[in-house]
């Protein structure tokens, strides 16, 4: 009769032994959490939450400043390149009918709020239709603005989820009323929410910041006369105002294209090498061609992940494999405890292999034990790190696919750090302890 | 104590040896980088040393509304600075379009007025008023830009800035222009930033200017304030600016708030690096107890022979000290050799200051201790075998 179910899962249990099987649960535990959480956070930190609709997406940069001026040239693919671009430019790349998709789009500094309560300072995107569709940008209530209001820069807004809270409890506030630097702007959509890690649809400053709350047709840029946010290359002097600012070459804008196939990009990339800046540049500054990069590589050449996550993967495999060698010399001293009690099991016909499995499958139920304990404690460690770096917006979550890689890679250091042990085991020989009885 | 039989003992259990000799090698490699990587975070985390934070406050002023597109911004700034230096509390004012702390948005390009092909980018803060008495800053020069009539053209750089330029000289008096400036600014002072980023100099590269752009929308006003203002205070400051312009949003932090905020990534990474060293002595030391009572459990007959032989409990708590340190140094030696080899490929894209001699062997003399000490507790146990262990069957 086979034995009980709770007799046989016994066997995989850590039995009387349990100081030293404690002490390799927790080292274990120890070890994969570290390992299993820095890489999980790397991972968000290099984007793993991007949509898979990102493949098409390329940021258009131009050649602007000589590459052995250009600070970060290091992490470049291709120095020179900048990804901010001028109004001028901009209004001249969007002429072209090769992208499928075009979005561009500004961040500004914004003050508004109720009608009825002081202003409050509100970031915003001023973007096109096209930028909901590319970034995937959900609504929860209402809609897009329309094409007609997208072209007379409507007093539409669409808001953040997080802001419809703060504003209006939550509830529907399609057709409410902002007031927005002095102008009273309706609310035609709610956005569900829509928090990527990076915000890679603009990775020119503090891109690990959260989305703008607020979304406003780009022609309402120039009429409200929003000073830019984000980071502005100031490559000219050009008069004060708005208006100037608009026709200098300085740089404050990103531009995004969709192209569906290889063709697409080899023709875009063919425009923007002949491309020469609308705006007159200074003599010192490049003044021809350009290029798209991938969503990838435009990742990499803003240095995302950070090196200081990409650091931290590195200790902490170092770490885990230190774990792995502590462990093995744990379970060599657990398993030692009891080498009498094999010897007479040899000594009764247990065969090598029986006694090598046997240990194995105590290293796997230890191993599971680590596993599991490694889940809470690597939680713990991405919580402990969204307090000590606050600017990342509490970004880093325990997800399952890191759950279920704690358990996968403490099976795996199990078997690996118990292999030796469980040989050495196997190995013990019978006569010795008959003959001295 | 004879080392020989000691070394031929540790060559019969190689297991042990093996496992401890790597054991300390990946903590000293985790170790040494750590402790690498936290200098250099920690150089960016804490507050340079030449910068006076006491009393030092900042008010940024977001105006909003159709107003703001036709504000006089020079004007408006020079109202709110008469109105700031007349409230009792406040000693010195000033204005910055942006304190020079953490990121910045914007950036210029500028070079040398004799090297105009030689093209560096820059963050540019404009200011007016005592904005360095109320950033704290230490000035090497006065700024000219001050003292109407003389040099109103007059620029400060930071330091790095101006090794950049000017590499071995002094660089007062030069000449540099800026992309967003159609004439040559002479360099009229030199300052320390406010905060230290080493490794990405261009960081650090600052041009304070006089003058605030005319579009303006929000800016900050620096103060140096005779005490910590009491919340009475605050209101009569809120109160005063709100009826000079009423449609702006002002805000008031603490400098060293601001400077704690800019440095919060660093301070992190010392933290979680910290964590992880603590983490790794532990680790250690855990496993140096473990596989040296397993080497003690081996060997329970043995030293019971030793001890039938005459060994004192001593000779035997020594015996296993110096076999620990046996293994213990070449593993540092292997840890250190990693440690050495993963520097190298960090160094590819980051600029880290290595570690000096005395911290190298600190560290190294610390692992040793630990590690040492770690051995104790089974040595101490092993001491405890009697005699007539050696009669007993194995």
């Amino acid at each position: 009769m086979n034995a009980p179910h709770w007799q046989r899962l016994r066997r995989f249990l850590p039995g009387r032994h349990w100081p030293l099987s404690a002490m390799v649960v927790a080292g274990l535990g120890l070890g994969v959490s570290v390992l299993v959480g820095f890489a999980a956070m790397q991972q968000t930190l290099g984007g793993q939450d991007i949509p898979a609709h990102a493949d098409g997406l390329y940021s258009v940069q131009l050649r602007s400043i000589p590459v052995e001026s250009d600070p970060l040239r290091a992490w470049r693919l291709e120095p020179g390149l900048v990804d901010v671009l001028s109004y001028p430019d901009v209004t001249a790349l969007l002429k072209s009918t090769i992208p499928e998709l075009q979005a561009p789009s500004v961040a500004a500094q914004l003050y508004g709020g109720l009608p009825s309560m002081p202003a409050m300072p509100l970031k915003a995107r001023f973007c096109t239709q096209d930028f909901f569709s590319m970034f995937g940008v959900r609504l929860m209530y209402g809609g897009l603005w329309t094409s007609d209001q997208e072209h007379a820069g409507a007093d539409v807004v669409i808001i953040s989820q997080r802001l419809n809270q703060d504003l209006f409890g939550g509830r529907n506030s399609v057709g409410q009323w902002l007031e927005i630097e002095g102008r009273m702007m309706r609310v035609v959509g709610v956005m569900a929410p829509f928090q990527p890690v990076p915000r890679y649809y603009d990775l020119s400053f503090r891109f690990f910041e959260t989305a703008e709350p607020v979304m406003v047709p780009l022609a309402l840029f120039r009429t409200l006369r929003a000073p830019p946010s984000e980071i502005v290359l100031a490559w000219q002097p050009h008069p004060e105002g708005h208006e100037a600012l608009l026709a200098s070459s300085n740089g404050f804008m990103q531009l995004w294209v969709r192209l569906p196939s290889a063709q697409h990009v080899e023709n875009y990339r063919a425009f923007l090498a002949a491309f020469r800046p609308h705006a007159a540049r200074p003599e010192w500054m490049l003044t021809k061609g350009g290029n798209i990069l991938s969503l990838a590589d435009y990742l990499a050449s803003k240095g995302v992940p950070p090196r200081e996550s990409t650091t931290m993967v590195v200790l902490s495999a170092l770490f885990g494999t230190a774990c792995a060698i502590n462990l093995v010399g744990f379970l060599l001293a657990r398993f030692l405890s009891h080498s009498k009690e094999v010897e007479i099991r040899r000594a009764l016909g247990a065969t090598r292999w029986s006694i090598f499995f046997r240990h194995i499958r105590q290293c796997l139920g230890l191993g599971l034990l680590g596993g599991l304990l490694s889940i809470p404690m690597a939680g713990g460690l991405m919580a402990a790190c969204n307090r000590l770096f606050p600017v990342l917006s509490n970004i880093f979550h325990m997800t399952a696919q890191a759950a279920v890689g704690a358990v996968g890679t403490a099976l795996l250091l199990s078997i690996l750090a118990g292999f030796y042990p469980s040989l050495m085991m196997s190995r013990l020989r019978p006569a010795q302890r008959i003959k001295l009885q | 104590m004879h080392l020989l039989p000691i070394l031929k003992a540790i060559s019969r259990r190689k297991v042990s040896a093996t496992l401890i000799g790597l054991e300390v090698a990946f903590s000293v490699v985790i170790l040494l980088n750590a402790l690498t990587m936290s200098k250099f975070y920690a150089s960016a985390a804490l507050p340079p040393p030449h910068v006076d934070w006491t009393n030092r406050w900042v008010v940024t002023v977001g105006h909003h509304g159709p107003a703001r597109l036709g504000l006089d911004v020079a004007a408006r700034a020079n109202q709110d600075l008469e109105f700031l230096r007349s409230l009792p509390w406040v000693h010195h004012a000033g204005a910055v379009s942006v304190v020079p702390l953490g990121e910045m948005r914007s950036v210029v390009a500028l070079w040398s007025a004799e090297r105009p092909g030689d093209v560096v980018t820059a963050r540019v803060v404009e200011a007016l008023g005592d904005f360095q008495q109320g950033l704290g800053m230490q000035r090497v020069e006065a700024f000219p830009g001050q003292n109407a009539g003389k040099e109103q053209r007059g620029v400060l750089v930071s330091r790095a800035l101006s090794e950049r330029l000017f590499p071995g000289r002094d660089s007062l008096g030069q000449h540099l222009q800026l992309s967003t400036s159609a004439e040559h600014l002479a360099v009229a002072g030199l300052v320390d930033p406010l905060e230290q980023y080493p490794g990405l100099s261009h960081v650090g590269h600052v041009v304070f200017r006089a003058g605030l752009p005319g579009d303006l929308t929000q800016w900050s006003y620096v103060l140096h304030t005779r005490h910590a203002p009491l919340g009475q205070d605050w209101q009569d400051l809120q109160r005063g600016m709100t009826s000079l312009y009423p449609h702006r949003v002002i805000r008031e932090e603490a400098l060293q708030a601001v400077a704690h905020t800019a440095g919060g990534i660093a301070r992190g990474m010392v933290a979680v690096l910290l964590l992880v060293m603590g983490l790794v002595l532990l680790v250690s030391c855990l496993g140096v107890v473990s596989i040296t009572s397993f080497s003690v459990a081996e060997r329970t007959q043995q030293i019971g022979i030793r001890r039938a032989l005459g060994a004192t409990r001593g000779d035997i708590v020594r015996l296993f000290l110096t076999e620990n340190l046996l293994l213990i140094i070449p593993g540092m030696v292997l840890g250190s050799l990693g440690a050495l080899a993963l520097a190298r490929v960090q160094s590819q894209d980051l600029v880290v200051e290595p570690l000096s001699l005395l911290e190298w062997v600190l560290c190294l003399g610390l692992v040793s201790a630990l590690g040492q000490l770690s051995a104790l507790v089974p040595a101490l146990k092993a001491a405890q075998v009697p005699p007539v262990a050696a009669t007993r069957s194995p």
